[in-house]
């Protein structure tokens, strides 16, 4: 009988704890258990045989580490079909009559993924993928995935089972007593994601006792819809007269199994500390007891590596801003890959209370399906956001769902054939949310009856990929009221009608309303409200728009959403505070810039490349500041023109970067702009006041950290100046030379490297950075194409030096031209002299010294 | 436990996590680890110990930090709070100074912490709020002296050797072996600040780097404690990356403590460990 048809009706047993038994029985430490299943094959058949006598239906193979990372391929085909022959005749050894089953175990490979360690994805995957493929040529009845104490390896290792095999799959967890994963996620978020690849059973073990598993399991049975496991510990282990035992009694254990079966947990076993004695009296303590019906949960979820988003219990705002779409210097970063200005979107985005992050990397001259994954992985590595993946490519939908570390939402699929041919099929594989909007070949009905007959043919042809209607979302399209003032109307309509005739939920891309109209927030505000009204779920919208926002608040509140209204005054107080907080930066800036009429004064060297004087003028921040500094090298002369009255803004400009206030700076370059160039800005007065705080550091009178909160302050008075450059349509790119930065191949450590690249950035350099773990010919091949003159590099372990060794000796064959600095926490000069750089660089301020110098020559 | 167990252990990876003597765990609640010393953190994030201190201080101190910082950096640590182990207790921090202490030195004619720095590491505290988690997992192992020539040399259940920990050890019956971690949480804000505001970004690396001290003298106090009423006294704790006390002996000391199933702590082909704010340590105890 299959499994799957045995567990409709039955409880399922597993069997317990593996490792202790086999300590007893002779194994040692820092011996591989999964050797024994080849010499000692009659052990281990004595283990398991004892569990299948004690009442389990399912015993595990002793391959929980078998992996080929361990193990060669030869050595892991061995062992694993030894260890599914000595379970299977265990089971045939066994006199037990209840229906048995051998799982093929797998356990964590014991490494972190990318980017917090340095496996990636789809070598998880392979890796696992090897263990499984064993596993189904040696006949197993089930995989079991076990003990995993991360979403990303568990999404490798389930991503392995499903694409090698046709087994059920069950996937177990282990939480800490937080309630979480390791790495941060909750049990909602595994469930979305884990059911969404469609795992047949999920649930948690190992690590707790199974009273401290309580809240967890509890939590698995309230959004569930396949049958949950729980295979804890026998409790926490202590110390006892010099021997560690565990605290939970084989009958204590069963008890509180019982007590967790009784509320719905349909499969039960023991892990750590547990022994067949814990499994008997597992299966005699729930004799007579009747399994609780597995039942459809219907939960519209999306979920990130951390926690999960639930649609239809409050609206869900889904920010916007990730989209090329209508924005220069957007598009300009994706042509640069300036992957950080995306990441800082995002981040920006999660501040300002969004919930759900819209990623649309859609340019016709990049490589979209490249740029997109590259975006995903990185934006998840700092933002725990959900996102929603917005591409026409499905290829590229693909890409990204793979290593999408969650359950996604999928933008999007419409009424034609072919588009839900290519889409329904990745959703069915990696799970997901799709957004589907209700048009079709003959293009958007202009009728709410038109589009919800869209929406019905959708989930018809959803459930045949066996799609339900919980995981379709629908846009029933918003269009702008200044082409057809009918149109926002139907659009209403159509959201009231799919939500009450077909009960799902619905999604909309509220600011295309106002398309054409002047101050298009408060039209989109007004129809926020609306569309809530009449049971919008989500909307993709732009979460600085205080409009929108004080809709979603004041919504909330006279919902009965907020209780208290306690959001909604937290927001209120904060919304005010910054507003006064904005007023008065405006007026210092304002101030500043205007304030001092009359006061000309010869400018500060320019150019970034000599060495400034300005520090002459004393500590940071002093009054000395104000006055006039020579003009040391000659070339900084330019006449500021109209702009004379402006020295007093550009002390105050000056002060703000040295003394590292951000707010201030972008806001006083925003009122300077209004008279001055962008790049006189920048040589005139960022320049010379980083020199300031450069010297300082180089003198050890600031340190890191203040050395840092200058930079940021000229980088966001550099963004307003890009900014600007950007709506004139012009580029403000410096006449410094181009720097190519990396750290290289093997080393995932990029803390050095990205301080080296705020600060040359700030000085003006055409910085293009390569990223971490860079392989050699991609530094030679970028360096050639560009022609730069300097390359930086970067090693943080001297496991890595070598690869930096080879990435310089091929730059000399490739790129005779390019000067080599190199830097990073295990180098020295000796080091750097040794594997031939130009330079060793103790910090990057030496690093934009040597730059300078090399573009001055 | 007999130490014959562990003779003739070969291999260094992370083992089965069920292999060796179950390790024993302790979880610290937030408030039972002591509030965040500011003082460390801002020392962590660079800024020497002389700037921090009173002016009457300062001289001997300055003295004092450039002797020692020298010999905490181990063979790797030259910017040590990038590296797992901050090895030994760096220099004795002497008194703590409070807040206002802190706050002033910035009256001083030279002004080195700016009100807006001290901002910083306040919201920098305050972001790690809620983020941390504090997890030791432990065994303890009895140590024989196997003599040779005109030493004697420990057996401990571990295959590396080194002479500076074997210095450490002098005299000691037994040790106690433990990983600490202050877990996945900080390293993902980390991540995220080192992008958005790099400033941030280097206070959280160094209050990560304070708490996983914190957590790691809160367990060797109740490790002292505990020797203490069994008539023992202990070393200062030892870890490896110190002096030749080298990381390759990371996969055995975390296996050793079962702490990628128990902490969730991985290596990475560097051997270095993550979460980043872990440490590993052995702490010998003597008569």
């Amino acid at each position: 009988m299959n499994i799957l048809e045995y567990m409709k009706d039955n409880f399922l047993f597993l069997d317990g704890g593996m490792g202790t038994l086999l300590q007893e029985a002779g194994l040692v430490p820092g011996e591989l258990p999964e050797r024994w299943n080849v010499t000692h094959p009659d052990e281990i058949v004595r283990i398991q045989k004892s569990y299948f006598d004690a009442g389990s239906n399912v015993v595990l193979s002793n391959t929980f580490g078998a992996n080929s990372l361990k193990f060669s391929a030869e050595e892991l085909d061995i062992l694993v079909k030894a260890a599914l022959m000595n379970a299977r005749r265990a089971m045939e050894e066994s006199t037990g009559t209840q229906q048995k089953f051998v799982g093929l175990d797998i356990g964590p490979i014991g490494k972190l993924l990318k980017p917090y360690g340095d496996l990636d994805f789809e070598e998880a995957v392979s890796i696992y993928a090897d263990t499984v493929r064993a596993g189904v040529k040696a006949g197993a009845d089930l995989i079991f995935i076990e003990t995993m104490n991360d979403s990303y390896d568990t999404k490798a290792a389930l991503l392995a089972a499903k694409e090698n095999s046709d087994l059920p799959v069950f996937v177990s967890n282990a939480y800490g007593s937080d309630g979480k994963l390791m790495t941060g996620a909750s049990p909602e978020a595994m469930v979305s994601m884990l059911e969404g690849m469609r795992a047949d059973a999920i649930g948690a073990n190992c690590s707790l006792g199974p009273s401290q598993l309580k809240e967890v399991v509890e939590k698995y049975l309230a959004c569930a819809s396949v049958p949950v496991l729980l295979k804890p510990n026998a409790g926490l282990p202590r110390s006892e007269d010099g021997r560690t035992v565990y605290d939970v009694s084989p009958d204590e254990f069963a008890d509180e199994i019982r007590a967790l079966m009784e509320k719905g947990v349909r499969i039960a076993g023991g892990c750590c500390g547990t022994t067949p004695r814990y499994i008997e009296a597992v299966v005699k303590r729930s004799k007579g007891l009747a399994p609780v019906p597995v039942t459809a949960k219907n939960r519209t979820v999306v979920s990130s590596y951390t926690h999960a988003v639930e649609f239809g219990s409050g609206p869900v705002l889904i920010g916007e801003r990730i989209n090329p779409t209508g924005k220069k210097r957007f598009k300009q970063a994706l042509r640069d890959r300036d992957i950080d200005y995306v990441l800082e979107e995002g981040i920006k985005q999660a501040d300002a209370g969004a919930h759900v992050l819209d990623v649309n990397a859609g340019l016709p001259d990049i490589d979209e399906a490249e740029m997109l994954q590259l975006i995903v992985k990185e934006l998840q590595a700092v933002t725990d956001l959900p996102l929603q993946i917005d591409t026409v490519d499905a290829s590229a939908m693909e890409k990204a769902l793979r290593i999408y570390n969650g359950k996604a939402m999928i933008n999007s699929v419409n009424g034609k054939e072919e588009v839900m041919d290519a889409v329904f099929p990745l959703a069915a594989k990696y799970g997901g949310l799709v957004v589907a909007l209700t048009l079709d070949e003959n293009g958007i009905p202009d009728t709410a009856e038109g589009r919800v007959g869209i929406a019905e043919k959708i989930l018809c042809k959803a459930a045949q990929y066996g799609i339900a209607p919980k995981d379709i979302i629908f846009d029933p399209l918003a269009m702008t009221i200044s082409a057809d003032t009918r149109s926002a109307m139907i659009t209403i309509e159509a959201v009231y009608r799919i939500r009450r005739d077909l009960g799902v939920n619905t999604s909309l891309g509220v600011s295309n309303v106002s398309f054409g109209l002047p101050e298009r927030s408060l039209v989109n505000a007004a129809f926020f409200a609306m569309t809530l009204e009449k049971g919008l779920s989500a909307a993709i919208m732009n979460p600085y728009s205080a409009d929108m926002m004080n809709v979603y608040y004041a919504y909330r509140a006279l919902h009965d959403m907020d209780e208290n209204c306690q959001k909604y005054i937290e927001y209120a107080v904060k919304a005010a505070e910054e507003r006064e907080e904005a007023l008065r930066e405006r007026a210092e800036a304002y101030a500043g810039a205007f304030g001092a009429a009359g006061t000309s004064r010869s400018s500060f060297a320019s150019s970034g490349a000599g060495e400034i004087n300005t520090s002459a003028a004393g500590p940071a921040g002093k009054e000395g500041l104000n006055t006039p500094a020579p003009d040391p090298a000659g070339k900084g002369g330019k006449s500021r023109g109209a702009s004379a009255s402006s020295s007093k803004a550009a002390s105050v400009l000056q002060n703000a970067v040295i003394r590292g206030r951000k707010e201030q700076a972008g806001n006083i370059v925003q009122e300077l702009l209004k008279t001055i160039d962008g790049m006189e800005i920048v040589s005139n007065d960022i320049i010379p006041a980083l020199n300031v705080v450069g010297k300082q550091y180089e003198e050890k009178k600031v340190f890191l950290p203040q050395l840092l909160m200058a930079a940021e302050a000229a980088k966001s008075a550099f963004e307003k100046i890009r900014d600007a450059a950007a709506q004139k349509g012009t580029s403000e790119k410096s006449d410094l030379c181009t720097v190519v930065i990396a750290t290289v191949h093997g080393d995932i450590h990029d803390i050095g490297k990205n301080i080296v690249k705020l600060l040359l950035e700030n000085y003006g350099f055409n910085v293009v950075d390569l990223g971490k773990d860079v392989p050699e010919q991609v530094v030679a091949d970028k360096v050639v194409e560009l022609h730069a003159p300097v390359v930086g590099l970067s090693a943080l372990m001297t496991t890595t030096v070598p690869a930096m060794e080879r990435t310089i000796k091929l730059l000399r064959e490739q790129a005779p031209w390019a000067k080599i600095a190199v830097g990073g926490a295990v180098l020295t000069q000796e080091y750097a002299d040794a594997i031939g750089a130009d330079r060793y660089c103790r910090d990057a301020m030496e690093t934009v010294r040597y730059a300078q110098e090399v573009n001055t020559v | 436990m007999p130490l014959d167990v562990y003779k003739g252990i070969e291999g260094s990876f992370l083992e089965y996590p069920e292999s060796g003597t179950p390790a024993l765990y302790r979880e610290y609640r937030e408030d039972e680890i002591p509030e965040v010393d500011r003082r460390e953190v801002l020392r962590y994030a660079g800024i020497p110990l002389h700037v921090l201190r009173n002016k009457e201080n300062r001289k001997k101190d300055a003295d004092a930090c450039g002797e020692k910082s020298d010999k905490t950096g181990g063979q790797l640590s030259k910017s040590g709070e990038q590296l797992n182990n901050s090895c030994e207790k760096p220099a004795d921090t002497g008194e703590q100074l409070s807040d206002s202490g802190i706050n002033s030195s910035l009256s001083e004619p030279d002004g080195l912490l700016d009100s807006g720095l001290l901002k910083l590491l306040e919201r920098s505290v305050s972001i790690t709020c809620g983020a941390m988690s504090y997890r030791v997992s432990y065994i303890y192992a009895p140590i024989r002296w196997e003599p040779a020539e005109d030493e004697a040399f420990p057996i401990l259940p571990f295959e590396q050797y080194s002479r500076a920990l074997k210095r450490n050890l002098e005299g000691c019956t037994g040790v106690v072996i433990f990983a600490a971690t202050a877990g996945a949480g900080i390293d993902r804000l980390i991540r995220r600040y080192e992008k958005s505001e790099p400033s941030c970004g280097a206070f959280l690396q160094a209050i990560g780097a304070e708490r996983v001290e914190a957590l790691c003298d809160k367990f060797n106090d109740e490790v002292n404690e505990a020797a203490r009423s069994y008539g023992f006294e202990t070393r200062p704790r030892f870890s490896p990356g110190f002096a030749d006390f080298y990381l390759a002996v990371q996969p055995e000391i975390l296996s050793l403590v079962n702490a990628q199933r128990r902490l969730g702590i991985t290596l990475d082909s560097s051997l270095l460990m993550s979460p980043s704010k872990s440490v590993t340590g052995i702490i010998g105890l003597r008569r």
